[in-house]
């Protein structure tokens, strides 16, 4: 598939029904540079039937769950058209990417801080996607500042015994508020 | 000197090809291409590869004839020729010389007619005194026309769902395009009908898989239509064919076609009254059994529990009395 679009899919075993996909995180978007791998299931029904695809790689984005990497996207769902393709799907899902939509959430925690904290949900999503997708590091001095925090503040949990991706999600989510995270974390 | 052969019909716009009576049967000959039968060469004087256009059956239909002398050449059998040759034209049979070449070395002299040219087939092969055919011909060869056009236009196109291309595939049965009434996205008749059958929600089933147009029918086609006034014309002639269907639905006026007017199946009841709303007439008679038909009335109701019931009940008289203001008053039961 065209590389230049940044999609990809390739076979996981001989079988055509699982696949594995691969988006590019789009630029001017917190996931610019990263990599993120997609399961692919297609059904016997296809292309009749949408395709199931969910994220592998973890991803802060309202749309999509941050603990299952489940998509909510109406075209995986009742907006599927037999003339889709797997290429259609990838492009709409990179689009999703730059173009989030916290009205019609699949992570109910990350929409609410889009909507509340915009400048906390961009850096959150930034982390995740260093961490995760080996996205490009920022280039503005305050946000590298706050994401150096971020790491700090991780530390800081993992110190006290929680693991590193428990702590990364209690922070997310409780907008990176170290005492709001372990009363997170113990409850 | 008569050569009785099977004459196939002429068809306006298929090639004239002149053909052996022994060799091919007649509908593979006229496929053949004119090249492969030059009238004017010399082979084409023999007797056994002639054959001509006559108009000279009483329908008016065209169809071909043997022709073993009809037409006369300086060279040749020409004591042969000049037994049976006439006054010019008055064969009754087109020239078969003039019909591909629009000249004939007999010229005016000609004893065959010497059509004139159609811009549709590029045959001199219309009757120059006869408007009405001339129009029927005419009309036929440009219909034809624009189908071959139509067919080679879409010999190469692929359904937008499965990738293959439609006139190509391996089920012949499936070779046919699935119009979409309001757009002109291009699908095979089985992809479109399986993507209509497999979605639940009926507005995306009736959007077309590319722009989403809503769409109430899809029309089978052996080709690909382009032309508006073209499809048209199809989703008429379709219409017009299922409306001599009876729809499955509606089931003889038994049950209820939930397309309404709307349906393009024959609403008929068994004794074939078309029911045109789809509101069918049907009542409970005296015994309880359901009658499908007109509009009744009550007089009749009584009528029917009279002839049932006129030795059992005592009755009788009352419902002679209420039967017969009934019918006075002819009304109908709400």
């Amino acid at each position: 598939m065209a590389e230049t679009a940044g999609v990809h899919v390739e076979l996981v075993d001989n079988s055509f029904l699982k696949l594995r996909g691969e988006i590019k995180g789009p630029p001017d978007t917190p996931f610019d540079g990263g990599k993120y791998i997609l399961d692919i299931t297609i059904p016997e029904t296809y292309p009749f039937n949408p395709p199931k695809v969910t994220f592998r790689t973890k991803i802060w984005h309202p749309n999509i769950s941050s603990v299952t990497g489940a998509i909510c996207l109406d075209i995986l769902k009742d907006q599927w058209a037999a003339a889709m393709t797997l290429r259609t799907v990838l492009l709409s899902l990179q689009s999703l990417l730059s173009s989030a939509e916290p009205d019609d959430p699949q992570d109910a925690v990350v929409a609410k801080q889009y909507k509340d904290d915009f400048t906390c949900y961009k850096r959150t999503a930034k982390h995740w996607a260093v961490v995760y997708a080996q996205a490009s590091a920022c280039q503005n001095k305050e946000d590298v500042e706050a994401l150096a925090l971020f790491d700090k503040n991780i530390q800081q949990l993992m110190q006290m015994g929680f693991s590193e991706q428990d702590s990364r999600v209690a922070l997310s989510s409780k907008n990176w508020n170290v005492e709001a995270a372990v009363e997170c974390l113990f409850s | 000197m008569s050569w009785n052969v099977d004459a196939p019909e002429f068809v306006p716009g298929r090639r004239f090809t002149p053909q052996t009576f022994t060799a091919s049967p007649p509908d593979t000959s006229l496929q053949t291409s004119r090249s492969q039968e030059p009238p004017a060469t010399s082979s084409s004087r023999n007797f056994s590869t002639d054959k001509r256009l006559s108009s000279s059956s009483g329908d008016g239909s065209w169809r071909y004839s043997d022709v073993t002398a009809a037409h006369s050449r300086p060279e040749g059998n020409a004591v042969e020729d000049s037994e049976v040759a006439g006054a010019p034209g008055t064969s009754g049979q087109l020239c078969p010389y003039y019909l591909e070449a629009g000249s004939c070395e007999d010229g005016e002299f000609c004893i065959n007619i010497h059509g004139l040219l159609c811009r549709h087939c590029n045959l001199y092969c219309l009757p120059p005194n006869n408007a009405k055919l001339q129009k029927c011909h005419e009309d036929i060869c440009a219909e034809l026309k624009s189908y071959e056009k139509a067919a080679e236009a879409s010999r190469e196109l692929t359904c937008a769902i499965c990738y293959e291309v439609v006139l190509e595939k391996d089920d012949k049965k499936q070779r046919k395009f699935g119009l979409l009434s309001e757009c002109w996205h291009t699908f095979c008749i089985e992809c479109i009908r399986k993507w209509r059958s497999s979605q639940t929600k009926d507005q995306t089933k009736r959007n077309c898989p590319i722009c989403r147009k809503t769409s109430y029918f899809i029309i089978p086609s052996e080709v690909w239509v382009s032309d508006p006034a073209e499809k048209d014309r199809l989703v008429q002639g379709y219409k017009e064919h299922l409306a001599t269907k009876d729809c499955m639905h509606f089931n003889k006026g038994r049950d209820h076609c939930p397309f309404g007017a709307n349906c393009f199946y024959k609403h008929a009841l068994p004794d074939g009254t078309i029911v045109p709303d789809n509101v069918v007439k049907r009542r409970v008679n005296s015994q309880g059994d359901f009658v499908v038909g007109s509009r009744p009335l009550l007089s009749d109701f009584l009528d029917e529990l009279l002839t049932y019931s006129a030795s059992t009940t005592h009755h009788t008289n009352q419902l002679a009395a209420l039967r017969a203001l009934f019918q006075e008053l002819n009304i109908h039961p709400q």
